[in-house]
């Protein structure tokens, strides 16, 4: 049988995952202090956890880095309020909300149950992504755990507050992940993003005010409330506190999800933790933060990991997603792989995204197949300029974006594939095959 | 009715320079175009379907201090916003051409063979806006096309641009959820479910909401282009409501219908049976007088027929004294038809009858209480009572409820089960079959019993909310749920589907007050214009006819535009005593139930052909407009008043003149102008003050539990009835039998969902497809019988 | 197994609003049918009160539910970026080569469907194949023939839970 996922090594600075294996009990959780901050959150003010969110600084790890206290403090009053974790981790290159449930379920469980007091919501939802079965029911074991010390389903420590946390699956879209579409997707909906006004924090889920926060940022809490706001603003940048999960994968020697201080370099990641490039291979580019980021060159890999630094690199950071290219790859065939996936997951409903990364995905496929032209690869960048923030949501941006940086960084590949009407790589380079559209069953034909 | 003093908060802001001050909350695209004068394109935007959703990007705009562009539909405008659209701004202008390029990228652009053309929002805004050209040099998206999403609608996949106007309909407006987009991304298509044609019985609007050719009538393909036709304002008269019309004229025949917005009346929707049904064909119409002789029913000479029946009327009017003649008629007049055959009536002291039931139609005890259709847009509470959907009634009225439950309208449904209505409904209270006398005053009495300051203090009951409740079948504590809701609602609105006597519904609405309110009272009535046949004096009910006839007190009858055999639930009683009586003279566009029995039989015109005036449920007095002559060639008002001449009196031969003399001397048609019936008529009535009711209440309980295993039968008159849907070919899937078995009972007799069920009931046997509903009261059955076969009588249900 | 009506029911008790229980609803028809045939798709939509078109709509939506049948068991690998830049196209073309099909496809005898899919969350881990939900990483041309011989071997899970 191939082996499972293999967990890297915890260091010194890892806050969420400061151990080797996994801790799926609840007592185990306990016996190292889990649930102790849930204790101490319930002891405070929902304002004195909204203050402590907001000192930590915390960013959202989910992917656009929103400030989470300051995103807590604009819920909406109400009656029934909701909270809604995000885990429908999707992004191409990203495991890490994975590993967090699959060895720490229950942090996840005192952060949701910390924000549910400090929302005082009617009910949380661990929205995960379908795919994730064998988390999901991890999930499911230690919320039963829970319900059975009486953290949740039942007045919460001593005050009359019941807390309720339910787990509800994905079936398969990567769009779930952006915000709107999930609370469509849980709302019984196609999971297609809304416009914004309204907000999910005037109406979100079950058309109520809710706050939706990604599973890291939410057991991330735990550590907030354990040690101070304050503190935790101390580790990282200023402008990007705390460690955060990185998921490396590609050509590096140790793949794997690594949690690094914010103020580490993509270099302590790739060439530190990751051991660097396997024998006899040069680094060629690495995505910085998912898929849908612009590509970072390897004079670049000094740059650091927080939010800001990525941004003044050109990228963003993104869900954390680092994808390592070496010098055999082939950039139009890793554009093509990168445009066919936010073809294949793009909701339908705007135009420039459903129009755009088709139209996108087959001049890829033509250049790559060696019967592209030359007025393809600018008609290419055009189009990328046309689709990027002019669609309802950013799965559109998610598809251009990196294209356009694959297109600008790697021009004379592009114009190599046209010239000598093939692709010129190595028949050893990586992605052997040139797919055919990834197409959802065929339509039957109606008649009435 | 109070009206709330509203001070309009403003906003001011730029659009391209120009300086606008509108109203707080105004859409950006309506400000933009009202108040700036510039347009800003859009596709999806519909502001009809509910909030806008951004899709199509067709109007994206800049504005200041917004990091991107933003769509102008779902901006709502804001003080100090400075805007600039693609007139003034070139990232707006790339961006919009862009847009319609991607738009145009998979589109055939066959404008050439598209019965869109013309008067395509595509077409026109390619036009307007956009690079002209397309970079596109890659094979396009292809479809099977056209696909027949119903016998009434095709929709081609190629053209569609996805701008989901239409699911919206579906999924928001009408709330079928039966046109949906499957797939996803570029792969996304419109569809229906497993090949089932879309049925809603609004589903043509989706034709007219489409921006390009992608869903359109099956009727109208490669009929008529835009320059060919002429689009005549009318009046839908299938049924009360009232509906708002354009009907386009293509060389002397009705090719579409169209809807023209009324907001008040029908917000720019139409039934299906408003939009598909014709009285087609038109050589199998009535056309000449027909006269009964041994070969039946032969072709005779107009003056001869008419002074004969002249004759043989004034003979039966003088026999036994008054009352030997009687007109029947069921709201197919106009106002001024109807005017000369009270005329007629009263000159021959004719007994007459518009309704099929007179304590059910006598709307002048329900004037006090009167709402319009508009205040179920404004209601808090809205309430529908009976065995029958308001839809069969009142086609569009269904998507107004919908709308209001959305707004936040507390929806309580009351009946047997089984209706479109139930499922998203606050409150479903469950009755027996033709429980609506009992259930009303079961309410009046446990309203009596909340009592409160909104309950009238000499509101009488007849009744304990127990005993009334257990006549009714209904749970005691749900009625008093329901009670509750109504002394706590500021603006509730009642609405009665069945036939009980308006002195049942003004118990209650006098107990809750509702003249003092803005919420009412909605009766439907049966005939289109039966509100307006009774303004102008032909009152009474059929059921006061019918024993009158079957005595041999009325000896002669002249049924006009009705056929009480199939559309009443005594039609057997009907036909019986018409088979007895001495002269039946029939006005009818088809051969129907009562023609077969008559001696006379003569042309009825039908919408399309007809000149006047009508009044809708509310009480709106407006225009119908003629597209063809009359089958005949001889207008229904001109051979009435021949008729009349024949009995020497007088009537008007001109709509016009008619109408003059209804509004010198009618209330219902005081300070109304023939020439200045306007295209979107005002409601021009006032509530009398409300009085303490005089009558007493009656509660006429539902009949005993059938015996031996029979079911109660619920058989309202459906909405897709009637000779001109039943001979509309488009509309065969609305009209389709269904037979609706409660889910225990199907249990129990092994009937699966689209098994054929044969349900024999006392007027015939229908067949249809078995639906099984978990709301239905067990051991009812509710069919789409063709006529009225009536609701709480009994049936035998069996498997096919 | 449960009765699917009582098990939708029980779904829609976790939510404010029955809609919400759709995905589940659809997951346990699946189950229940082996896909979401036509019948499936009505008898959840009568579970939920909605209309089977709607039911539709959103299960064509997502990648994980079969509007078609297939096979007794489902193999799909990953060949997104990370995964494929460590030989998931390999793995895939292998796999096509012992099963006698072409993803996405089943095999003659109904046992196996094989599908390509996008990222699965295993990125670092890859290649990553996912065998009736379960993953299984780090996987290799070599595990492929033991693995088809389990399949061929295995009833259906559904029925295997039963």
């Amino acid at each position: 049988m191939p082996e499972g996922p293999t967990f890297a090594q915890p260091d010194a600075s890892a806050l969420l995952l400061p151990f080797a294996g996994s801790r799926r009990e609840i007592a185990e959780y306990e016996a190292n202090g889990g649930y102790d901050s849930l204790r101490k959150a319930v002891g405070m003010s929902s304002e004195q956890l909204v203050d402590e969110m907001i000192a930590s600084n915390l960013r959202g790890r989910g992917g656009a880095g929103f400030p989470a206290g300051k995103k807590a403090s604009f819920l909406a009053g109400g009656a029934e309020r909701y909270l809604v974790i995000n885990g429908d981790e999707s992004e191409p290159g990203t495991f890490k909300d994975r590993e967090i449930i699959l060895r720490n379920p229950h942090m996840l469980i005192e952060g949701v149950l910390i924000y549910l007091w400090m929302i005082r919501g009617t009910a949380a939802y661990i929205y995960i992504r379908g795919e994730y079965a064998k988390e999901a029911s991890i999930l499911e074991g230690a919320i039963a755990q829970a319900r059975e010390k009486g953290y949740l389903g039942s007045p919460l420590l001593g005050t009359d507050y019941v807390p309720e946390v339910y787990v509800h699956r994905g079936a398969g879209a990567y769009i779930c992940g952006e915000e709107t579409a999930l609370l469509s997707s849980l709302n019984g909906e196609r999971g297609q993003p809304t416009a914004k006004p309204p907000f999910p924090a005037v109406s979100g889920a079950f058309k109520k005010p809710t706050l939706l926060n990604n599973v890291e940022t939410v057991a991330t809490v735990p550590l907030i409330v354990e040690m101070g706001g304050a503190a935790y603003a101390g580790v990282g940048t200023e402008q990007s506190t705390g460690t955060k999960m990185f998921s490396l994968s590609g050509h590096v020697r140790n793949p794997g999800n690594y949690e690094m201080p914010l103020s580490a370099t993509y270099r302590d990641l790739i060439e530190g933790k990751g051991g660097g490039m396997p024998e006899g291979r040069t680094l060629k580019a690495f995505v910085p933060g998912g898929s849908s980021m612009p590509i970072l060159m390897p004079n670049q890999l000094d740059t650091g990991l927080a939010f800001e630094a990525v941004v003044a690199a050109g990228s963003m950071a993104g869900s954390g997603a680092v994808i390592v290219v070496d010098d055999r790859t082939c950039m139009v065939r890793f554009a093509l792989r990168t445009a066919e996936f936010y073809m294949h997951e793009s909701c339908g409903k705007c135009t420039p995204c459903r129009e755009g990364t088709r139209w996108i995905t087959e001049l890829l496929r033509k250049l790559e197949a060696g019967l592209g032209r030359e007025e393809e690869i600018d008609l290419l960048l055009d189009i990328c300029n046309r689709v990027e923030g002019n669609c309802l949501c950013v799965l559109g941006d998610a598809c251009a974006m990196p294209v356009r940086s694959h297109i600008n960084n790697f021009r004379s590949e592009f114009d190599e594939h046209v010239r000598l009407g093939r692709c010129p790589c190595p028949d050893d380079a990586p992605m052997t095959e040139l797919y055919p559209p990834l197409l959802r069953a065929p339509l039957p034909l109606v008649s009435i | 009715m109070s009206t709330t003093e509203q001070t309009v908060d403003t906003v001011t802001l730029h659009v391209d320079g120009r300086e606008i001050t509108v109203p707080k909350g105004t859409s950006l695209v309506v400000a933009a175009a009202e108040h700036a004068g510039v347009e800003i394109p859009v596709f999806c935007y519909e502001p009809r379907l509910g909030p806008p959703i951004g899709a199509c990007r067709m109007c994206l705009v800049e504005i200041e201090g917004a990091p991107k562009l933003q769509a102008a539909c779902t901006m709502t405008c804001n003080d100090g916003m400075v805007v600039k659209t693609a007139e003034t701004s070139a990232q707006a202008k790339e961006a919009q051409d862009g847009v319609l390029e991607f738009i145009l990228l998979n589109h055939p652009l066959d404008c050439p063979v598209c019965d869109k053309g013309g008067e395509c929002p595509l077409q026109d805004l390619t036009f307007r806006y956009g690079p002209g050209n397309s970079r596109m040099t890659l094979p396009k998206r292809t479809y099977e096309k056209p696909l027949p999403i119903s016998p009434s609608i095709v929709l081609d996949r190629e053209r569609c641009i996805l701008c989901y106007r239409c699911t919206r309909f579906s999924g928001d407006v009408a709330e079928d959820g039966e046109l949906v987009a499957r797939e996803r991304g570029a792969q996304s298509v419109i569809a229906t479910f497993n090949e089932q044609p879309y049925s809603n019985a609004f589903s043509g609007n989706v034709t007219e909401l489409c921006p390009v050719g992608a869903l359109l009538p099956t009727a109208y393909r490669f009929k008529a282009r835009p320059w060919e036709i002429v689009n005549v304002p009318t009046v839908c008269t299938g049924c009360a409501t009232g509906c708002n019309t354009w009907s386009t004229l293509r060389e002397g025949k009705v090719e579409r219908i169209l809807s023209r917005n009324h907001p008040d009346v029908d917000e720019g929707w139409l039934c299906d049976k408003g939009r598909f049904a014709r009285y087609e064909p038109r050589d199998e119409r009535i056309s000449t007088p027909l006269v009964r002789a041994l070969t039946g029913l032969e072709p005779g000479e107009w003056d001869d027929v008419l002074r004969t029946m002249a004759q043989r009327l004034r003979h039966f009017s003088s026999v036994d004294g008054a009352g030997g003649v009687a007109i029947v008629t069921g709201g197919a007049l106009t106002n001024e038809e109807a005017l000369a055959w009270k005329a007629i009536a009263d000159s021959l002291a004719a007994r007459t009858a518009s309704a099929p039931i007179a304590a059910a139609a006598d709307w002048d005890r329900l004037d006090a209480y009167a709402a319009p259709l508009a205040a179920i847009d404004l209601a808090d509470a809205v309430v529908v009572i009976g065995d029958q959907e308001p839809t069969d009634r009142a086609g569009t009225i269904d998507l107004r409820i919908r709308k209001a439950r959305r707004s936040g309208a507390r929806l309580t449904i009351v009946g047997p089960g089984g209706t479109a209505l139930e499922p998203d409904a606050q409150q479903f209270l469950r009755t027996l079959p033709a429980a609506g006398s009992a259930m009303l005053a079961a309410l009046t009495a446990a309203v009596v019993e909340a009592g409160g300051a909104n309950v009238r203090s000499d509101a009488k009951t007849v009744g304990t909310v127990e005993a009334l409740a257990a006549d009714a079948g209904a749970d005691v504590a749900q009625v008093r749920e329901l009670a509750g809701t109504l002394v706590a609602a500021a603006r509730p609105v009642l609405i009665v589907t069945d036939h009980v006597a308006a002195t049942e519904i003004e118990a209650l609405a006098w107990a809750l007050g509702l003249d003092q309110t803005d919420g009412g009272v909605l009766p439907l009535p049966v005939g289109a214009n039966e509100r307006g046949e009774r303004a102008v004096g032909l009152v009474g009910g059929w059921d006061e006819i019918l024993p009158a006839l079957e005595a041999g007190a009325v000896q002669a009858i002249v049924l006009v535009g009705c056929d009480p055999v199939v559309e009443s639930t005594e039609g057997e009683r009907w036909q019986m005593a018409l088979a007895q009586t001495e002269v039946v003279v029939s006005v009818a566009a088809f051969t129907n139930g009562v023609t077969s029995q008559s001696q006379v039989v003569l042309p009825l015109d039908v919408e399309h052909e007809r000149d006047g005036s009508v009044i809708n449920l509310e009480g709106r007095v407006q225009r119908v407009r003629p597209s063809l002559a009359p089958v005949s060639g001889v207008p229904l008002i001109e051979w009435t008043s021949r008729l009349a001449g024949f009995l020497e009196i007088s009537t008007h031969a001109m709509s016009a003149k008619a109408f003059n003399a209804l509004a010198a001397d009618n209330p219902a048609f005081a300070g109304l102008a023939w020439g200045e019936l306007g295209d979107r008529a005002p409601l021009n009535i006032t509530r009398p003050t409300a009085t303490a009711p005089t009558a007493g209440v009656t509660v006429t309980p539902p009949a005993a539990a059938p015996v031996d295993g029979a079911f109660r039968l619920i058989a309202p008159r459906p909405l897709f009835s009637g000779a001109s849907v039943e001979r509309t070919a488009s509309l065969a899937h609305q009209r389709a039998p269904i037979v609706v078995v409660a889910h225990a009972d199907a249990e129990r007799l092994g009937i699966k969902r689209g098994d054929d069920v044969a349900v024999r009931h006392a007027v015939g046997e229908h067949v249809g497809t078995a639906r099984i509903s978990r709301r239905l009261l067990p051991g009812s059955v509710r069919i789409n019988w063709r006529g009225a076969a009536g609701t709480g009588s009994t049936a035998v249900v069996g498997a096919q | 197994m449960a009765d699917l009506y009582t098990q939708i029911q029980d779904e829609i008790a976790k939510y404010p609003d029955r809609r919400s229980a759709i995905l589940p609803a659809l997951r346990h028809a699946q189950e229940h049918y082996g896909w979401l045939s036509p019948e499936a798709l009505e008898n959840v939509a009568d579970g939920l009160d909605l209309s089977p078109a709607h039911c539709l709509a959103v299960a064509s939506f997502y990648d994980m539910f079969f509007l078609q049948p297939v096979g007794d068991h489902v193999v799909e690998v990953c060949t997104n970026l990370s995964c494929a830049l460590v030989g998931s196209d390999i793995v895939l073309r292998a796999f096509e080569q012992e099963l006698g099909v072409v993803a996405p496809g089943t095999t003659a005898d109904g046992k196996v469907t094989l599908r390509r899919v996008e990222c699965l969350g295993g990125c670092g881990w890859g290649p990553v194949v996912s065998v009736d939900e379960e993953y299984q990483e780090h996987f290799k041309t070599e595990d492929i023939a033991p693995l088809i011989s389990e399949l061929r071997a295995t009833p259906r899970p559904s029925e295997s839970h039963a």
